[in-house]
């Protein structure tokens, strides 16, 4: 359900990225074509040749066994929950250690090295040959890339040999364990796949594209979602400009706007634990009739009053940002916001309505974007949202055809709702199938499975075993979770199967590949064992497509590590063209880092952070508030739109994949070159553009 | 307008240093003008703070001028193309000093692109040229003295064969001998018909080796000419004549005194110390030839 705060932004930042380098380049191009027509890479060579051999001989190297020495002492006291843990934590550590020394080296000698040959006047040897400040700038740049590639490839050679080590006498140890392991003990399968493959695996994935909890599988167009349950859905809802001003002109004359929830609604068996949190809530039953709040409207149309031991069906409405915040107080949303009574929806009408207020439509009228949040206390109740399950109703003042605000559109259709659970320690969670229905659906579309022998596909499971009581305890019942692959095109399916997830390890399903073909298939996980859950992410299930080697993986992170370094070196050297070096350091650093700090921010940036603040704290009076509101959300705005132009490092992701022992796909790569081209070229050129009409004799 | 026949020509430069809020600071160099023809060997003369540096650098390109123009080999100063004709050797040795000496040739070499096998040939040819000896040559430049750097920095600002070469003080730090040679090379360079513009406050050096002269001060020209016109005494007459004793000298004296010269003074002339030091190292040496500093 997060809306990250950036992602909405980062489109327009890449476009305007883009769009900077453009102007910038052209703008070079015109301040030093003769330059670029004097470019010889020969002369860059040399340049850069003397800022290596500089970084050489002043012992730049010896920054590596610093690190190695940090490294293992590390990783010898790390506290790994097993072997394979262990490994992948040294992995992380490997190239974690790499990255740190290979930016602050390269980010220390870019920016010290122009103003320190400024400075000491070695600079007038240089530009009084027939050099361009274009060719020194360059120079620069690919010295200081080539020092990087030195201490990479020094770092990347003592990681392979060290995680080759580790992975030999780990082996070994597993397969000690596995002598000494009854034949039909749990997990036995795990560690023969170690002994026999190492854990120094690498993989391609396809990773699904789409992750849902309901109540039970979707069917006949429904999609459930359990009253009590720690379940939700959320509608977005993003109004064009017209829709806003619509919603801004009935605030303003005070008309009645409503959000209209369609849904069906069935009446289940309770779970012990349900029928215990109901009856010591006190919860109103269905009957009789329960008093007001709870109103007429209630009453199910006699369709169940079959069911006297039911409670009553209500929805809590809210409405939120990204972040899950309210964008609107929920007191100020309209009567009965978190209790709304619903009935079954009959022949499409609405099945609760919810007035919202003036001031509520008031502040909606200012949301580009938002979402209603729709869950249920109701123990029991079951309710089956269709496509379209809420909408934004703006009666006509005149009694003409009004206004429906819908989600927005995607490949024509309105985009679907969002359904999920609460967050646990390590994901969304999936709690045990009462029933054997709550499930989580993996969509995978457009997947491209590499059909193993036996005509079998692999998928890799690995969520986070949530339990009561000690988790550590050898004594507790296994997790038993249940996979089955239901094909999008056939509907076929591959029935289930039960697989065994251990804590902090993954678990592999092999699945016929006929239940994968042509690529769109849903893949279906519920927790079968009692008092258990799992912590799901998007890619706790993944669809294994190749084997890849561990080294070429190893490779590539660190031909990440090395394209970030590149960016790092060129940010610095234009800030060392225009700043004495420790403040060209501190620039450096803010512009590699501000993208990510702003990140850090959280949610606390998106659409409706002005509401929240002013909601807050100046709610009692409508003309500050606005002001407020206002003022801190254009503030915010600007603080996105600013950091989304600064380069994005979250675009060399060196460890994730490594850590994982997933392949880092090319795209990866070559987003980060893609990153590096934008980011690169544009301050290079930049740096250029400043040197060229500055005056290097001090 | 500028002509290639000038190897500098300098109208109406001045540079003017402003403060960090762009406010007038100091006028180093004021309206110079200033032309010289190709082939000569001009000094630049001034005490410290004259402009003389600040004229070097505008030529140089390594700041802009406040106003006015100058132009180098018949190119706008500063244009980077021209620099494959210029040689500058600055006041101190500002080079790499993790380099040794044969690296540094080669690396400014190839910064004009000069093939391989050339550079083999000549990078050996100028640090004899200096005076680097083959041990000198493989050490770091930051364990070279003073006077090794000079003579680094000299070859280095010859690696092109530069048909204008620029020296900054470029007797700074020399001892006598090396002061002699640099000398020697400067006259070699003019002999090879080659421009040099130095810029000193040595004049005895300016005055050995300079055909014409100027004089900055407070960043205006204040004289400018050929060194032997502008040093002569036109008033007084020196005669030389070798073997007079004391008699013959008194008959000089009564000579000049019967024609009406009254003030006249018949006195030995003095060399100078350098002629003396060379003299004596020479005398010393052995082989009666000058050493290698």
């Amino acid at each position: 359900m997060s809306c990250l705060p950036l992602a909405d932004v980062a489109p327009a930042g890449q476009a305007a990225g883009w769009i900077t380098l453009g102007v910038i380049l052209v703008a070079g191009l015109i301040v030093g074509f003769s330059d670029v027509r004097r470019l010889q890479f020969r002369r860059i060579w040399a340049l850069s040749s003397v800022c290596f051999t500089e970084s050489m001989r002043r012992r730049v190297l010896l920054v590596t066994p610093l690190a190695i020495a940090g490294l293992v002492v590390v990783s010898q006291l790390q506290q790994a929950s097993d072997d394979q843990d262990a490994i992948r934590q040294t992995a992380k550590f490997c190239v974690f250690a790499s990255g740190m020394v290979v930016v602050i080296t390269a980010l220390i000698l870019a920016c010290t090295n122009l103003p320190r040959e400024i400075e000491n006047r070695v600079i007038f040897t240089i530009v009084t040959k027939p050099t361009t400040r274009l060719e020194i700038v360059l120079g620069k740049v690919v010295g200081f890339a080539r020092v990087s590639a030195a201490i990479l490839l020094t770092m990347g050679i003592f990681s392979y040999g060290y995680l080759e080590a580790r992975n030999y006498f780990r082996v070994e140890n597993v397969r000690a364990q596995l002598e000494s392991l009854p034949a039909d003990a749990a997990g036995r399968a795990t560690l023969v796949h170690y002994a026999d493959r190492g854990f120094l695996e690498t993989r391609s994935v396809n990773l699904a594209s789409d992750f849902n909890i309901y109540a039970r599988p979707p069917a006949n167009g429904l999609h459930w979602m359990r009253g009590s349950k720690p379940q939700y859905f959320l509608v977005h809802f993003a109004p064009s400009e017209a829709e806003r001003g619509v919603l801004a002109a009935a605030a303003q004359a005070g008309a009645e706007v409503d959000l209209l929830t369609t849904l069906h609604l069935e009446w289940m068996p309770l779970s012990s634990a349900e029928q215990t949190d109901a009856e010591r809530l006190r919860f109103p039953p269905l009957h009789p009739v329960p008093p007001q709040p709870f109103g007429p409207s209630l009453l199910p149309h006699g369709t169940h009053a079959d069911k006297p031991s039911q409670y009553a069906s209500v929805l809590s409405l809210r409405i939120v940002d990204g972040a899950d915040r309210n964008l609107v107080a929920p007191e100020d949303l309209g009567a009965n916001a978190s209790f709304l009574p619903v009935v079954d929806s009959q022949n499409g009408s609405p099945s609760g309505v919810l007035s919202l207020s003036s001031k509520a439509v008031g502040q909606l009228a200012d949301l580009p974007e938002f979402f209603v949040d729709v869950a249920s206390p109701s123990p029991g109740v079951e309710y089956g949202a269709g496509p379209l399950p809420v909408v934004l109703s703006i009666p006509s003042a005149n009694g003409g055809k009004g206004m429906i605000i819908r989600p927005p559109l995607i490949d024509g259709e309105p985009e679907p709702p969002k359904y999920s659970g609460r967050p646990g320690r390590s994901g969304i969670v999936l709690s045990d199938a009462f029933n054997s229905q709550t499930l989580a659906i993996y969509s995978f579309r457009g997947a491209s499975p590499s059909i193993g022998t036996g005509q079998t596909v692999a998928f890799q499971l690995n969520a986070k075993i949530e339990k009561t009581g000690d988790p550590t305890d050898s004594n507790q019942p296994l997790s038993v979770a249940e996979i089955q692959v239901v094909n999008a095109h056939t509907g076929k399916s591959s029935g289930p199967l039960r697989v065994t997830p251990e804590i902090n390890r993954l678990t592999f399903v092999d699945v016929p590949a006929e239940d994968v073909a042509g690529g769109d298939f849903d893949v279906q996980l519920r927790e079968m064992a009692d008092g258990q859950w799992l912590d799901l992410q998007p890619d706790s299930i993944v669809l294994i497509t190749a084997d890849r080697s561990f080294s070429g993986n190893l490779f590539k992170s660190f031909l990440l590590l090395w394209m970030l370094s590149i960016l790092v070196v060129s940010i610095s050297v234009f800030c060392s063209t225009f700043l004495s070096w420790p403040i060209a350091i501190v620039l450096s650093l803010m512009l590699l880092l501000g993208r990510w700090g702003v990140a850090q921010l959280g949610d606390s940036l998106n659409p409706g952070v002005g509401h929240t603040v002013s909601n807050e704290f100046f709610s009692r009076d409508p003309t500050e508030s606005k002001v407020v509101s206002s003022t801190v959300e254009a503030l915010a705005k600007s603080l996105r739109i600013v950091s989304s132009i600064f380069p994005d490092v979250s675009r060399f992701p060196a460890t994730e994949d490594l850590q994982r022992g997933v392949s880092i796909p090319l795209s990866t790569l070559g987003g980060a070159g893609e990153a590096l081209l934008m980011y690169g070229a544009s301050v290079v050129i930049g740096g250029y553009m400043i040197l060229r009409f500055k005056e290097v004799a001090p | 307008m500028p002509t290639s026949d000038h190897a500098v020509q300098i109208e109406n430069l001045t540079k003017v240093y402003k403060d960090f809020w762009g406010r007038d600071k100091v006028r180093a160099l004021d309206g110079l003008n200033l032309t010289i023809p190709r082939g000569e060997v001009f000094g630049l003369l001034g005490p410290n703070g004259s402009g003389k540096s600040t004229t070097i650098k505008l030529l140089l390109g390594l700041i802009f001028p406040t106003a006015g123009r100058a132009s180098i080999l018949g190119q706008p100063a500063g244009n980077t193309a021209i620099n494959e004709r210029i040689g500058f050797l600055p006041e101190e040795s500002y080079l790499y000093r993790f380099l040794n000496g044969e690296e540094t040739l080669r690396f400014y070499g190839r910064l004009f692109k000069i093939p391989r096998k050339e550079l083999n040939r000549r990078v050996p040819a100028l640090l004899d040229t200096v005076g680097l000896d083959a041990k000198s040559r493989k050490r770091k430049l930051r364990e070279y003295s003073k006077g090794m750097a000079r003579r680094i920095g000299l070859a280095q600002a010859l690696i092109n064969n530069p048909d204008l070469i620029l020296l900054d003080e470029p007797t700074t730090g020399l001892d006598p001998i090396g002061t002699r040679e640099m000398k020697d090379l400067i006259l070699s360079l003019k002999a090879q018909g080659k421009t040099v513009l130095l810029c000193s406050h040595l004049l005895a050096d300016v005055q050995d080796v300079c055909d014409r002269i100027t004089i900055l001060y407070a960043g205006k020209m204040q004289t400018l000419g050929q060194v032997k016109d502008l040093i002569q005494v036109r008033d007084i007459t020196q005669v030389q004549a070798r073997g007079l004793d004391a008699e013959k000298v008194r008959q000089v004296q009564e000579f000049l005194g019967g024609i009406g010269v009254s003030d006249s003074i018949v006195t030995h002339p003095t060399t100078t110390l350098e002629d003396l030091f060379m003299r004596v190292v020479r005398e010393n040496s052995g082989n009666g030839s000058l050493p290698r500093s």
